[in-house]
């Protein structure tokens, strides 16, 4: 309970305080206390440092935080209206989708690495009206979907990277950030240095100038080819929907954890396919270059070689004030520091959870020397020893890097088919066709339930998934999980397998039978006539 | 006063946080003139002043709903005998107002008070003194002006520490760095740049402007605000317990007495402060805090525990007691978390966890009682240039049917989606453009006869992603007969149908887990970008947020087209509804309402009433429900039909993991006793039960305690020879999923052998209207009956799929032509 005597300040030394920052030589913060501090930034990060903030009320510090985009926070801190600002990415970039520089404050500031974790690949698709949970895409071809190089999602590049699934022939809907974002900073960095062709020719056909680089604003046309959406939350929102079946976006990996939705798993330059996790992220940031201002040099992070790298991990920085000015005082100071110090700790004990990663030694260590740039920060405390960051191991290493599983040999690029485990929010395996299913694989304690292999259907998709070991039981029947309390599967029984199932058939099987016929007529007879009716009124409706 | 100001206006008030007053409207059908809020024992009553420019203020009779023993919270304010506010152009009130302020200063008598008073911080210079005020220095008598003539503000005098400057010559203020870093330029300071270093239009608690309604009265919830909140104000530090609420009222004459149109200047002004009411506030004294220095353990878990988890948190640290960690997550995240080996030892949910085979023992403990509420913010608005005494006025009461919310939730009514779809869509064309205008509405609300048509809805917000209050407030809905054949396609007794992108949704007869916008579609207004469906109707983050929205009047619609945008034209965020205009609504919890002194709707049960979220109905709610597949877990059965009883009333369970290391369940037992004992007191101190939340019945903390045994020490649990649940065997049959039923969620459910199930040998805590045989069904055709349920969605959703991917298809190929 030492932040109550800390808290208790004596008129007296405030004054020195102050007389000591006007002169401008730092002074113990032994008689500093605790006052509100506020900051604005991106939403790539927002949903950790909303944890944060509200556990550390009971530490008394009081935190608030308008997750606007990285742009607004860059912004805001120059502007001197936040005590802290969130970004992706630091000052000064030149991005040629902004037209204007992004100088760099005239405030002092440094950069702080905050959190880590996965831009990941949010994706709605089905197949025989099953959700497809287990995707693979490599970089050439997510770039290629990004820039409109591959338009559907049965093309053969996207077949090359799943063996497994019999893909449809709908349309690819990429969904992109219309709002300026960090994330698309991350995202278009990654492409620019690896694929720099693709996307300055894609730059290019959007008018922009080339070679095009990192950008905040996302390229694109407005022929409703490209979806454009405000906010994570907008872009996560459109995917998650009935009709964003088809679609695609980029988004921090804790939106399609919340959303229930799957994220892609990318290839890596070990030949893996892998998953955003906590410790892919993890693994994959050991390749990270850290420049001198902290900014990070992510080239050895896009080809880390490590089989369990997901290769776009990056990570958040907080920018922080570094002088007396603009209303921050020592006690923001102090109070900023101590902030700063439980989330490089014990705040990232929470973070894997909610979908990021925590950060490894290194970045907080260089980080907690960032801390100690601020004025009025307490110089004393929190050596390493006593920070409960859970990827600090014994010896030194990365725990979590040490620990993390290897990916299943069916996430390699030349196994016979893919795994049918499923990602992100949506656990609930994809029965895959060919080779062996496994529900092997890097997912957090899901036991995904699996078909019964009897249930295997010419002309739907194959199951062949491993024994029924979680304790569903599938129904003879249908091929279907059985029950509707189900953790998944329930909701999406596959109808056409039930249709094709002409042998055995028991009066119910019959019943269900017809009644599939006569909506398979629907299906064939329903489009033209309702289309009809709809051409006619889109003809009415335009302008 | 500019439209800025009043975007700021509305911001200040919104900027109330942590709020904890409990306003919840009474159960009984009064009418809304003679509601009042509900006062404590230390309620303090105060009266206006003749005003120093000719306005009478001696009618004003202001209450303040509690004055002692106060902490960070809400308070709320409510008057009569105001004189009505005047409009102007955008200005709601362009005089006849109300300022509402926080001070420290001891005597309010003394010259000096006002400069103890938190008011300003934002880019409208709010403390300037007036240049027409008499100077004390050359004018014999009072009210004078003791300041320079050359000073611009009045200073502020924190609690500790020094001044701020005036900014007159003798005392000027420090300039600023701007421009590149390298040119090394300074610019001159601003009001809000010297107020900085204390307080600022993010943290402030002032009120600028409350309005008075046309029958004389006016209420807002004022932001009490601790030592933690406004260390410069120090309210509740040691030796500091009493502060001020400062009202200044505002009447409609100028400095010469003169009638006037416009009031202006600050409410610091030497005169104008001549009208302040000061009311003396006795704070409670600001404990201590955890130590940052000691680890935490952790929590996650639904939102329904939010609002406990922070009261509870400061309480449990104390005495060297273990600091918990707490963070959000949906309910079957939170399931999958507890069963990671690297996981949480416990979590929040309302859905009971199965852990598989091989899996961790598991606990279940009822922790907290709560509510999901639809919290509203509606000023009552009348028609321009007619006059009616309700005019102004917020509206305490709006009843809801389940086909109600049904409508709001599925993008049927024509505001709801963009713009000239709404004469595309002819099938849509005879239902009403918004809530206020659908006969269903105002026959179950005829409060609303002579409100507006004009009024502007916003529709009624809600979060991203799946959780198990989205999916009880589905099947409140699909329990009620009316609402779900309108879900499926039929005309309301008005005509009015379902946005026919929902009708797939519905066809399985499964309650949805989240809350989809099915209606993508687009707007292309000539000239301008397009702009969706998820800009006009846009997702909150949270339930709190949509809460935290509905205070603020921002839903956050993004179609205000800004033709000078950076970096080129778009859409963007309208400001927030104006105070006096405002019309929103949101799903959200009980206690995040109450946070925000925000008024809930009453919903209709299935008995057929609309019932209020109180104690007693959330009481009789949780005393109907029924034993779900796992033991020690009870779910709602939304078709029994139980008078009394509030339809969303939601019981929130820890369930703890019996591996984890034994301090760790030592720690996690307590937390769940402390949080079934002490924790279920109400009240808005640290570690009291905050408002939104219904004490626990007996039965059920009894049965928390035995979950709190079982967990500590890691008995092996042998189930009372649980019966073998149901497949799928949770809720009404066939209709509503019940719990578990989250479609995407890994943790194993009711399938999985209960071997998880807790030994909690407890009697049934609570009495049970429903009788258990109802939920027995034949298990083979339980499944059967599913099969087909899934293959009729298919063929629905496929037979709507087909021609609605052509018509997508062919938009696109249109717009790019």
């Amino acid at each position: 309970m030492s932040t109550r005597a800390g808290r208790r300040v004596t008129a007296a030394a405030l004054v020195t305080a102050v007389l000591a920052a006007v002169i401008g030589f730092a002074t113990p913060a032994s008689a500093a206390k605790y006052v509100p501090i506020n900051g604005a930034g991106s939403t790539w990060s927002e949903i950790a440092i909303r944890e944060w903030k509200s556990n550390v009320y009971k530490n008394g510090l009081k935190v608030t935080y308008n997750g606007l985009g990285s742009s607004d926070g860059r912004n805001q801190f120059r502007n001197g209206t936040v005590d802290f600002a969130v970004s992706e990415i630091p000052y000064g970039l030149r991005d040629a989708g902004a037209g204007t520089s992004d100088p760099p404050p005239a405030r002092g500031f440094a950069y702080m690495p905050i959190v880590a974790g996965g831009t990941a690949f949010m994706y709605h698709l089905k197949i025989g009206g099953k959700r497809v949970t287990n995707l693979r895409l490599s970089g050439d071809v997510l770039t290629k979907i990004f820039t409109r190089k591959i338009t559907t999602w049965d093309d053969p590049q996207i077949k090359a990277d799943n063996p497994g699934l019999a893909l449809p022939a709908r349309k690819i809907v990429p969904v992109v950030r219309s709002d300026g974002s960090g994330t698309t900073a991350q995202f278009s960095l990654w492409m620019s240095t690896q694929y720099p062709n693709l996307w300055n020719d894609w730059c290019r056909r959007n008018n922009r100038a080339t070679p095009c680089g990192v950008t905040s604003y996302y390229p694109y046309p407005t022929d409703g080819s490209v979806v454009a959406q405000a906010g994570s939350l907008g872009v996560a929102g459109y995917v998650a929907q009935a009709l964003g079946e088809g679609s695609i976006t980029y988004v921090e990996y804790a939106y399609a954890n919340g959303s229930g939705f799957p994220v892609a798993k990318v290839l890596n330059a070990a030949g893996y396919y892998v998953e955003p996790t906590k410790t892919s992220v993890a693994v994959g940031l050991l390749g990270a270059g850290i420049d001198k201002d902290l900014t990070q040099k992510l080239e050895g992070v896009y080809n880390n070689t490590d089989r369990r790298t997901y290769p776009l991990s990056s990570y958040s920085y907080m920018i922080l004030p570094t002088k007396l000015e603009n209303g921050f005082n020592e006690n923001k100071g102090y109070t900023l520091g101590e902030f700063a110090k439980y989330f490089l700790c014990e705040g990232q004990q929470s973070v894997g959870g909610l979908g990021y990663s925590p950060l490894p030694k290194n970045l907080v260590e260089a980080g907690m020397t960032q801390v100690l740039q601020i004025p009025g920060v307490s110089p004393d405390k929190k050596d390493i020893a006593n920070c409960h960051n859970p990827t600090f191991g014994p010896d030194g290493s990365n725990a979590l890097a040490k620990t993390a599983p290897y990916p299943p040999e069916c996430d390699h690029k030349d196994a016979p088919t893919q795994c049918s485990t499923g990602t992100g929010g949506a656990r609930q395996e994809t029965p895959t066709k060919g080779g062996q299913g496994s529900t092997g694989g890097s997912g957090t304690g899901g036991t995904g339930q699996s078909a019964s292999p009897a249930a295997t259907t010419p002309g739907a998709v194959a199951t062949t998934g491993p024994p029924a070991a979680g304790g569903e039981q599938a129904d003879p029947d249908t091929g279907a999980v059985a029950g509707d309390g189900g953790a998944g599967g329930g909701q999406y029984v596959d109808g056409v397998p039930v249709a094709l199932r002409a042998e055995d058939g028991s009066g119910l099987a019959r019943v269900l039978m017809i009644l599939s016929g006569l909506l398979l007529v629907l299906v064939v007879v329903g489009p033209p006539l309702l289309s009809r009716s709809l051409g006619r009124r889109d003809e009415g409706g335009s302008r | 006063m500019t439209r800025r100001a009043l975007a700021l206006a509305v911001l200040l008030f919104a900027l109330v946080g942590l709020v904890t007053v409990d306003v919840r409207p009474p159960a009984a059908t009064a009418a809304v003139d003679d509601e009042q809020d509900p006062v404590t024992d230390s309620a303090m009553t105060v009266h206006g002043l003749p005003g120093e420019f000719g306005d009478d203020f001696t009618g004003l009779t202001i209450t303040v709903a509690q004055t002692k023993a106060l902490t960070s919270q809400g308070v709320v304010v409510s008057w009569t005998g105001g004189k009505p506010s005047v409009r102007r152009g955008d200005d709601p009130a362009a005089t006849n107002y109300l300022q509402l302020m926080q001070c420290w200063g001891p005597d309010p008598a003394a010259p000096d008070f006002r400069e103890t008073c938190q008011v300003g911080g934002s880019s409208v210079p709010a403390r300037a003194p007036s240049a027409m005020d008499p100077r004390c220095s050359d004018e014999v008598g009072k009210p004078c002006e003791s300041l320079p003539m050359d000073a611009q503000m009045v200073p502020f005098r924190p609690v500790e520490g020094k001044p701020t400057p005036h900014g007159g010559a003798a005392q000027p203020w420090p300039r600023k760095a701007c421009g590149p870093p390298e040119l090394k330029v300074t610019c001159p300071s601003t009001e809000a740049d010297v107020l900085a270093d204390y307080y600022s239009v993010y943290t402030t608690n002032e009120i600028p402007k409350a309005v008075t309604a046309a029958d004389g009265t006016g209420r807002v919830v004022f932001e009490m605000q601790t030592d933690v909140e406004a260390p410069h104000l120090g309210c509740g530090s040691p030796g500091h317990l009493t502060c001020w609420l400062v009202i200044v009222p505002r009447g409609d004459h100028d400095r010469s007495k003169n009638p006037t149109e416009q009031i202006e200047g600050s409410p610091l002004g030497a005169r104008v402060f001549q009208d302040a009411i000061p009311v003396p506030l006795q704070f409670q004294p600001v404990g201590a805090f955890c130590s940052l220095e000691r680890a935490e353990r952790r929590t996650t878990g639904t939102e329904l525990v939010a609002g406990a988890m922070l009261s509870w948190q400061p309480a449990l640290c104390e005495n060297d007691g273990p600091v918990f960690g707490y963070s959000t997550a949906a309910d079957d995240n939170a399931g999958r978390q507890v069963l990671a080996p690297d996981g949480p030892g416990l979590v929040f949910t309302s859905d009971p966890v199965v852990s598989p085979p091989d899996g961790p023992r598991l606990v279940h403990a009822p922790v907290a009682l709560s509510a999901v509420v639809i919290a509203f913010n509606i000023d009552f608005r009348v028609d321009p240039g007619t006059t009616d005494s309700r005019a102004g006025r917020m509206l305490r009461e709006v009843n809801l049917t389940p086909r109600l919310v049904a409508k709001l939730l599925t993008q049927s009514y024509k505001r709801d989606i963009p713009g000239s779809n709404q004469q595309v869509y002819e099938y849509l064309q005879d239902n009403p453009r918004t809530l206020r205008l659908d006969p269903e509405f105002i026959e179950a609300n005829p409060q609303f006869d002579g409100f507006t048509a004009i009024a502007t809805f916003d529709g009624l917000m809600v979060p991203i992603g799946n959780s198990a209050i989205a999916r009880e407030v589905w099947r409140w809905i699909l329990a009620d007969p009316d609402a779900r054949a309108w879900l499926e396609g039929k005309p309301d007794e008005h005509g009015m149908v379902v946005n026919k992108e929902y009708l797939p949704l519905f066809a399985t007869g499964s309650a949805p887990t989240n809350f989809p916008r099915e209606d993508l579609n687009c707007d292309t207004p000539p000239k301008q970008d397009k702009y969706c469906a998820l800009d006009l109707r846009p997702y909150q983050g949270s339930f709190a947020e949509a809460g935290y929205q509905t205070l603020r009047a921002d839903a956050k619609n993004r179609t205000s087209w800004d033709p000078n945008a950076f970096p080129k034209a778009a859409y963007k965020a309208f400001p927030p509804q104006q105070v006096t205009q405002r019309f929103a609504a949101s799903i959200t919890d009980a206690a995040t309402a109450a946070r925000y002194g925000l008024f809930t709707a009453r919903l209709r049960n299935r008995a057929g009433e609309f019932v209020a979220p109180t104690d007693q109905s959330v009481l009789a709610a949780a005393a109907a429900t029924v034993p779900s597949g796992t033991a020690g877990v009870r779910e709602i059965d939304p078709k029994a039909s139980i008078p009394g009883a509030y339809p969303l009333g939601m019981v929130t369970y820890a369930v703890g993991d019996t591996t984890e290391e034994q301090a760790a369940r030592r720690d996690y037992a307590n937390l769940i006793r402390y949080a079934v004992g002490t924790g279920q007191n109400p009240g808005v101190q640290r570690g009291q039960l905050p408002g939104g939340y219904v004490p626990l019945p007996d039965g059920l903390r009894a049965e928390a305690r035995a979950a709190a045994e079982a967990l500590e020490k890691a008995k092996p649990i042998v189930s009372p020879t649980p019966t073998p649940p149901e497949s799928g065997g949770t809720g009404s049959p066939g209709e509503s999923a019940g719990p578990g039923s989250t479609p995407e969620s890994a943790v194993p459910a009711d399938g999985a052998p209960p071997v998880a199930a807790p030994a909690t040998p407890v009697a049934p805590a609570l009495p049970s209207s429903t009788p258990v045989a109802a939920l027995t069904q034949g298990q083979p055709l339980g499944s059967i009956r599913y099969a087909l349920l899934g293959a009729l969605g298919l063929g629905a959703v496929a037979a709507l799929a087909g021609p609605a991917v052509r018509r997508i298809g062919r938009r696109r190929a249109g717009g790019r032509s």
